[in-house]
């Protein structure tokens, strides 16, 4: 999957299929994700703090590591807070909708794998297309 | 089916997010992940598993299917720490840093660790 139509179509898909009938707006994402995907939200102790990321998918695409404390005091977080957790969700959301054909190769053995894989996908495939899917409302 | 699955199914049917559900409970978010993905084993107090399965709407046999479970749960006895093998298959796929850097050297060991916690039993399973 490559081309923006081709993204606008799996949105426009994945909207109907699990979005729509929730009636409310801004769209819960954490609801998407583990209620209607089941997915598994794995909480990460510092995660934000020590590695400046919010929010990673699990290989296999079965589950989402989050910040443990962004996802704790979700709650009374401020409101910065609560939006930035919500948007980097959509984004790995947006891996799970767009990338799904992967799951099988991301299975990594060794740790050189890990880095290789990670570091061809950085630089050569990493697009900002799906940051498309959840819109500012 | 294992005690984790059927206590995300129960939350799912309430259509309950794991940090909503914990609140309700009153129990830490880390370690009923944990439980659900049957890294490390349910309480042993039968008055918490009682206020669970209370909670739940449980009653009858899915009650006494609850209890069991648990009790299976317990006695397989999870390994103190995550193997290698768990924690390198357990690298995440897509990692969004906020400055675009990659983990490579001592902070990718680093990561790793704390991986191995994530993917680790605790003692506890409740606040």
């Amino acid at each position: 999957m490559n081309g923006k139509a081709d993204v606008w179509t799996a949105v426009e898909e994945f909207r109907r299929q699990h979005i729509n009938d929730l009636g409310t707006v801004p769209v819960d994402v954490l609801t998407v994700i583990e209620v209607r995907l089941r997915l598994d939200v794995i909480p990460f102790e510092d995660l934000f703090r020590k590695y400046s990321v919010d929010a990673a998918v699990e290989p296999g695409f079965t589950g989402i590591y989050v910040d443990k404390q962004a996802y704790k005091f979700l709650q009374g977080a401020p409101l910065w807070r609560f939006n930035r957790l919500r948007f980097s969700l959509a984004h790995e959301l947006g891996h799970i909708i767009l990338h799904r054909e992967l799951a099988d190769k991301l299975k990594f053995k060794t740790i050189d794998d890990f880095q290789n894989w990670s570091h061809q996908y950085q630089t050569e495939r990493y697009r900002l297309e799906w940051e498309d899917l959840w819109p500012t409302l | 089916m294992r005690f984790g699955e059927l206590i995300k199914n129960l939350r799912i049917e309430k259509e309950l997010t794991l940090r909503q559900c914990c609140a309700e409970l009153r129990v830490d978010p880390s370690n009923w992940s944990k439980m659900e993905r049957g890294v490390t084993p349910p309480p042993k107090d039968p008055d918490e598993l009682r206020r669970w399965a209370k909670f739940f709407g449980l009653s009858g046999d899915k009650k006494q299917e609850f209890t069991d479970l648990a009790a299976l749960a317990r006695q397989e006895i999870p390994p103190d720490l995550a193997s290698d093998e768990v924690v390198i298959a357990a690298l995440p796929a897509f990692f969004r840093a906020v400055r675009g850097h990659d983990l490579e050297g001592d902070r990718l060991k680093e990561f790793i660790e704390d991986l191995r916690a994530v993917h680790s039993p605790v003692r506890e399973s409740a606040e």
